[in-house]
């Protein structure tokens, strides 16, 4: 086979994604003012419905098969199994949530074990699969608790009464979890099995939908995230940062908490972007990196200022801002060198080499490999990298509405 | 010609193999921190939602079964941040340079079948050559020995271990043993359901099995009628105009990389070509795709089989096609690969406007390190060892703290014995100051303890819970809620599984019962493997993770103790488990000699007059710690 290669963007975002400056502390403080729950991750229904689903038959199941509490894990990642290999069975497109690779060979039908090789949809599922990336914004929300139950005794039983089909799975799951790890233990075989299709149609149908709105999409106690939610809806195009400008024109009402995004986001953004050109101007090999930086400074100041005044922190998220804002904004050389002893100082908390440090003979040497960034990325007026969980808020949102007026 | 990412095409044919045994990179530049967080993670089939820990782990995981090496030229390494058990390799020439950029992976499909991918590529492992760029890959499958492309494999990977000092360490004696292990002849139908037919034109060329690209096609596919030739570079081409005299030559340009308005073929190569080759009228470009710089290195040749297409890293420059020097002062070419296949595609190009040619060409010619030391670290003995190519004075420091070494022409070898604290160490030739990375030999008994760790109560609770699931470090720091990179914001959860203040001895016992038992089922081969050394919650973690805690002398010791008594009978079977071992022993050892210090120092027990020293010794024979 010849090919000539596509442009791999995600490679780039792999090694532009990894927060020299500390700063991700500060924008996921700030985000949690307009998406209280949800991660950058999280934004398929399917996973939270699946999640809760399990959830809810889990007391049931133990006191019917007299499993300990200690099963819980165990017994979510038979269930998740379950509801992959029906996905798959009854013939649907990809598998939504993590695990797609391992459902992509020939076999058919229902079945589940533990062994990790043999039967996991994903390595390290609890950290990596759908337990790892849903169960955060559900405790989050305050709808599991931190014994990883539901919350809400009423919730459990309107969630089992939508889906009746868990029931078929008990004896299957019993007997996966008496048996040892590599035993296999086959549910169905054909797409028309009724665990198949029922196991199938609570993802479709999304019984929990109203659920999943209220708590995550339109917390009744968080009304601005219903509104984004909307505003996003309405604008399924607009990346985040558009979304944010428009919603502070829209939704005028909601001005205070926008504003302190928009405040947070231009100065923690340019002065990434004016790292990542210091270390790509060190990689060219420019005699003067500090000198060479294009950050218009007078307008890092103002932004410096409405940085300031951009909202209340508290921890991490706090000591990064103040430390941030003694970023000296008197010449392009400061702001340089300051940018070099911070990120050395966040390399060293986090016990990592740094990515940018001075050799014996006192020259800057950069360890990866970084590129320039645009010149709208460089300015406080334009700059913006972050997401503020919007992305994830529109996407569940496309997923289980928003109840709108 | 198709169009598709090069980590989708590597993920995709690494995902054919049921199991990966050996995969060897070669690249001009070696970007390590972008190999470790991009290439290695498509090799193993990482996807691309997987938060980072996850990739990592998975990778340190996969890394404990499969032997990858990377190959790479000394003057262009960018070192990485984070350790990952693979070995990396400088391969040095005087004078020349190490070019190549290939992906070789051995291994079995689902039927158990042994099989080799090679690709040829023109992207180096960087951000730029697998993500920015426009760059090549031609790719085939290997299954019988007797395949011209079988044996052109086995002969580079023989000689690439022998110019990088491996020897037949680590992956080069993997490969080398797999090579063995090939059938003779070639039938079956390869892993993605290609029949065999289609790889029998296939030819891989590396230039130092022949003198040059040229005469390596005339020997495979006979007389040469006409060439098209796409480079990014050119340069000297005056030995290129001689072995094409009189042919038709169509010549494809790239625009950049520095400057778009601009081809890097000039004028001076085409006046040098036109007097002796028929050179087509129009010169060619690839058309403007967003500044991306087109790397690729893409020939058609006409010969009486018809056409045959190639693809590597071969730029039309005297360095890239001719290995053999002209003359006594030449050094001679690029160490280059390229894959030739029978057949033709479309390439889509455009005219080159004239004003777009300069008049100088883009020749990438970065100078070559004026003298290398190859150093290596032995996990097997603990010893450093070193060899200097060149003829120059060398001041050599390694990272063990030890004093300078001088090498010369008459003292160009040593080996001493330390710890190994750092993979960099630093060389000095007359002013200036050249970092170099230690090739780690048996690397498979390093007793590192790679990727980030859990805590020990962690991995306490995942080996209660019978060690079905394995759980992931958060972050390199976790107890700060600093999380790095794409990881996800956790800091504000509740943590219902943080670590508890003590050491639960319960759990402790417990567990080891439950390793014990699950080592005992033997449900899979590699099952030890992960249990004792590879997974995040390990025996060897756990070890780890107590000797680096606060707990008492006392507490570190039975631990210590107890995990030994676990790894030792798995030393034999499980090559992982030895290195670990030998640490944990000279740690025991310490240990119990604090322990009885700690003891005697005891005002009751000086008061008694009693013997600390017997004391351990009882207690350590009541545990069976002294078997």
């Amino acid at each position: 086979m010849f090919l000539l290669s596509l442009e791999d963007k995600s490679l780039s975002l792999a090694l532009n994604g990894r927060d020299p400056l500390g700063t991700q502390a500060i924008w996921q403080f700030r985000a949690r003012d307009v998406v209280p729950a949800l991660t950058a991750a999280s934004g398929r229904a399917e996973g939270f419905q699946l999640l809760v689903t399990a959830l809810a038959w889990f007391p049931l199941f133990a006191q019917r098969h007299q499993r300990p509490a200690t099963d819980l894990k165990r017994y979510f990642l038979l269930v998740e199994q379950a509801f992959a290999r029906a996905w798959k069975t009854a013939g649907e497109e990809d598998w939504p949530l993590p695990g797609k690779r391992r459902l992509s060979g020939n076999e058919r039908g229902i079945w589940v074990g533990l062994d990790p090789k043999r039967h996991f949809l994903i390595d390290s599922p609890l950290a990596n699969g759908t337990w790892g990336i849903y169960r955060g914004p559900l405790l989050n929300a305050r709808v599991v608790d931190t014994t990883n139950l539901l919350a809400d005794s009423g919730v459990e039983e309107t969630i089992r009464r939508a889906t009746p089909v868990m029931k078929n799975l008990f004896d299957g799951l019993a007997k996966a979890l008496r048996e040892p790890p590599g035993v296999q233990i086959e549910l169905a075989q054909r797409s028309s099995h009724s665990l198949v299709q029922g196991l199938v149609e609570v993802l479709k149908r999304l019984p929990s939908k109203a659920l999943l709105r209220s708590k995550l999409v339109a917390p009744a106690h968080h009304p601005i995230t219903r509104d984004l939610a909307e505003q996003a809806l309405r604008h399924p195009d607009d990346p985040v940062e558009a979304l944010v400008l428009r919603a502070l024109h829209e939704l005028s009402h909601w001005r205070v908490p926008l504003n302190g995004v928009v405040r947070c986001e231009r100065y923690l953004a340019a002065l990434d972007a004016s790292f990542e050109q210091l270390c790509a101007l060190v990689i060219a090999g420019e005699k003067d990196p500090y000198g060479a930086l294009t950050m218009d400074l007078v307008a890092l100041r103002r932004a410096q200022a409405d940085f300031a005044v951009c909202g209340s922190f508290r921890g991490l998220a706090d000591q990064r801002r103040l430390q941030l804002l003694q970023a000296p904004t008197a010449s392009a050389a400061a702001l340089g060198a300051f940018l070099l002893q911070h990120h050395a100082a966040i390399s060293e908390e986090r016990g990592s080499a740094p990515w940018i440090s001075e050799s014996d003979n006192r020259r800057l040497a950069c360890r990866v490999e970084v590129h320039e960034p645009q010149e709208r990325q460089l300015q406080p007026g334009t700059a913006w990298r972050n997401g503020y969980y919007l992305d994830a808020l529109r996407s569940l949102a496309r997923g289980v509405g928003t109840g709108g007026r | 010609m198709e169009r598709r990412t090069i980590r989708e095409r590597i993920a995709e044919a690494a995902g054919r193999f049921e199991r990966l045994e050996v995969a060897i990179f070669t690249s001009f530049n070696l970007n390590a921190d972008f190999f470790e967080q991009n290439v290695l993670p498509a090799l193993f089939g990482a996807e691309e939602s997987e938060p980072r820990s996850a990739r990592e782990q998975r990778v340190h995981k996969a890394l404990a079964r499969t032997k990858v090496g990377v190959f790479y030229d000394p003057s262009q390494l960018r070192p990485s941040l984070a350790a990952y058990r693979y070995a990396a390799y400088p391969v040095f020439m005087e004078r020349r340079l190490f070019h190549p950029k290939n992906v070789i992976l051995y291994g079995k499909d689902a039927e158990g079948r042994a099989w080799i991918y090679f690709a040829a590529l023109s992207a180096n492992l960087t951000l730029s050559g697998w993500g920015r760029n426009c760059e090549g890959l031609a790719d085939t499958w290997i299954h019988a020995q007797t395949e011209q492309a079988a044996i052109a494999v086995h002969e580079f990977v023989q000689w690439l271990g022998q110019r990088s000092r491996a020897g037949k360490d680590g992956v080069i004696g993997a490969a080398l043993n797999f090579f063995g292990g090939l059938q003779g002849r070639r039938h079956w139908t390869d892993p993605e359901g290609a029949d065999p037919a289609t790889r029998r034109s296939v030819r891989i060329y590396f230039s130092p099995q022949h003198a040059s690209l040229w005469s390596f096609l005339r020997a495979q596919y006979g007389r040469i009628d006409g060439v098209w030739a796409a480079s990014p570079y050119w340069g000297d081409c005056s030995r290129i105009a001689d072995e094409l005299e009189g042919l038709p030559l169509t010549l494809v340009a790239s625009r950049g990389p520095n400057d778009f308005r601009r081809s890097g073929l000039g004028e001076d190569v085409l006046a040098q070509l036109r007097e002796r080759v028929t050179l087509a009228d129009e010169i060619w470009t690839w058309p403007i795709e967003q500044d991306r710089f087109f790397h690729v290195k893409l020939y058609e040749v006409q010969t009486p089989r018809g056409d045959v297409t190639g693809l590597g890293s071969c730029n039309f420059t005297a360095r890239g096609q001719f290995w053999e020097p002209s003359d006594a002062g030449d050094p001679g070419g690029n160490v280059e690969s390229m894959l030739f296949a029978l057949g033709s595609s479309d390439w889509p190009c455009e005219e080159l406007p004239h004003r777009e040619i300069p008049s100088t060409s883009c020749d990438e010619a970065p100078l070559p390190l004026p003298a290398y030391v190859h150093v290596q670290y032995n996990w097997k003995d603990g010893t450093y060892s070193w060899q200097l190519e060149g003829r120059c004075e060398v001041e050599l420091r390694l990272p063990d703290g030890g004093p300078p070494v001088r090498l010369s022409a008459t003292l160009r070898s040593g080996k001493r014995a330390g710890e190994l604290r750092s993979r960099l160490f630093r060389f000095r030739v007359g002013d200036h100051t050249f970092y170099g990375t230690i090739a780690e030999l048996s690397l498979e008994q390093s007793a590192y303890a790679y990727g980030s760790r859990l805590s020990h109560a962690d991995i306490l609770e995942s080996w209660h819970a019978g060690v079905v699931a394995e759980p992931l470090p958060r972050g390199r720091k976790a107890n700060s809620g600093d999380v790095e990179g794409d990881d996800e914001d956790v800091s504000e959860l509740p943590d219902v599984e943080s670590s508890v203040p003590s050491f639960d001895w319960f759990m402790f016992f417990r567990g080891l019962a439950a390793v014990r038992g699950a080592l005992q089922a033997d449900s899979r081969p590699d099952q030890p493997l992960d249990l004792l050394v590879a997974r995040s919650d390990s025996v060897v973690a756990l070890a780890t993770s107590v000797l680096e805690s606060r707990l008492p002398t006392a507490a570190r010791w039975i631990v210590t103790s107890e995990c030994l008594r676990l790894l030792g009978p798995w030393q034999r079977d499980v090559p992982a488990v030895r290195g670990h071992v030998r640490k944990l022993r000279t740690v025991a050892d310490q240990l119990h000699k604090a322990l009885a210090a700690e003891l005697s120092a005891l005002e009751e027990v000086r008061r008694r007059g009693a013997d600390a020293i017997a004391i351990v010794e009882w207690y350590a024979g009541r545990l069976g710690t002294n078997q």
